[in-house]
């Protein structure tokens, strides 16, 4: 009986026991894992840092230019184009993927070349550019097409467009309406 | 038997011819030009910038024409090639006797009031012509003198309206007092100004 009984309450301390230890891992666990939260949240931040530092490396790398810009004269509602030199200086290639301006209807990249006797237009859909490299934009070549103007574009005037890149960078480059060749 | 004189001579005569057939060839093909098309077969009522009435060839008959084909919604080889039928005005130092024109093979948009407009930007003198007309009248002509187009692209402006574009033949050419197309050139080609002046000067002469 005595046995029996000892049995029964030693069954019980240790049930108490497990209960016991489970408890305190129960209690424990959320304070350990809240310790590692901590330490992948700083880790996380770490690498946010490192992703910030090498965005700044791109920019240091990246670094293309507009220059020789003008623009052909015409009228309101009517056909234009802009020419301009792309040189890029940086060390990392990129592409010209799209041009906008407030000054117009659209404005598009395009490509005039001559195929068996017929000259030939056709809209760009990017312009890539190696480090190094220089495109020139130039009439009977590249161009960006100045679809209906909103206003009469007169030598002298300046319309301003947006260059946007496939790395996500934009230049912003005021142009002169002129004509050189004439 | 051959003496070095007699052989001399016989040398100096043959030199002689040839120097001769040289000049007498280089001088009659100066002004010698092939006739690539007669416009004479056919007239062709078209209208200027200013919708004054134009028969072709036959208003033009007496004096040296230059032609350039274009359309107004060309926002890159039209006007170089307009400005090619400037520069050769310019070069040529405005010439009261020979006429330059600009034809639009895309009658539909390029109305007179439109060619207008496109002379304006261009600020070109009295003596440049552009011209359009009914579109079968000009489909016609533009057969005549072998000038091709195709619609290129349709693009639609951000307010929705649609706008095509051309692919097209790349020429100037040079009419005679006859009526007849002796020369033709690439249009839009920088190079081109010198050349026309050159072989214009050596007809007018």
């Amino acid at each position: 009986m005595y046995n029996q009984t000892f049995l029964l309450s030693s069954v019980s301390v240790r049930t108490e026991i497990h209960l016991l230890i489970m408890l305190l891992i129960s209690i424990i666990s959320p304070l350990m894992v809240g310790c590692n939260n901590k330490l992948d949240h700083s880790k996380l931040v770490f690498e946010k840092q490192n992703i910030l530092a090498d965005s700044s490396m791109d920019n240091m790398e990246w670094n293309i230019n507009v220059d020789n810009a003008w623009a052909r004269p015409t009228k309101a509602d009517m056909m234009s184009a802009a020419y301009f030199k792309l040189e890029n200086y940086g060390s990392v290639p990129d592409s010209l993927i799209r041009v906008s301006s407030n000054s117009s209807k659209d404005v598009q990249i395009h490509l005039s070349y001559l195929n068996d006797g017929i000259m030939v237009m056709e809209e760009q859909p990017f312009v890539p550019i190696q480090p190094t490299e220089q495109i020139f934009f130039e009439p009977g070549g590249y161009h960006i097409m100045i679809i209906q103007p909103i206003n009469d574009m007169n030598v002298g005037d300046s319309i301003s467009f947006l260059l946007h890149f496939n790395s996500g960078k934009l230049i912003e480059k005021t142009i002169q309406v002129g004509n050189p060749d004439l | 038997m051959n003496t070095p004189i007699k052989t001399l001579k016989i040398s100096s005569a043959i030199l002689l011819f040839l120097v001769l057939s040289l000049v007498i060839t280089q001088s009659t093909c100066v002004n010698d030009y092939k006739v690539i098309d007669n416009m004479n077969d056919t007239s062709f009522e078209l209208v200027n910038q200013d919708s004054i009435r134009v028969q072709f060839p036959e208003d033009f008959h007496g004096q040296y024409v230059v032609l350039g084909f274009i359309y107004t919604n060309c926002p890159d080889i039209c006007p170089l090639i307009t400005q090619n039928l400037i520069k050769i005005q310019k070069e040529l130092g405005y010439p009261a006797n020979v006429q330059f024109l600009g034809v639009s093979f895309d009658p539909k948009r390029d109305t007179p009031d439109v060619l207008h407009r496109y002379k304006e930007v261009f600020k070109v003198n009295e003596n440049i012509n552009f011209l359009t007309g009914e579109p079968i009248i000009v489909q016609n002509f533009m057969d005549s003198v072998r000038v091709r187009t195709q619609v290129s692209m349709r693009t639609n402006t951000e307010s929705g309206k649609e706008i095509y574009f051309l692919n097209h033949s790349d020429k100037i050419m040079v009419m005679n007092p006859k009526g007849e197309i002796i020369i033709e050139y690439g249009g839009s080609m920088p190079s081109i100004p010198s050349l026309i002046v050159q072989d214009l000067q050596s007809l007018i002469q």
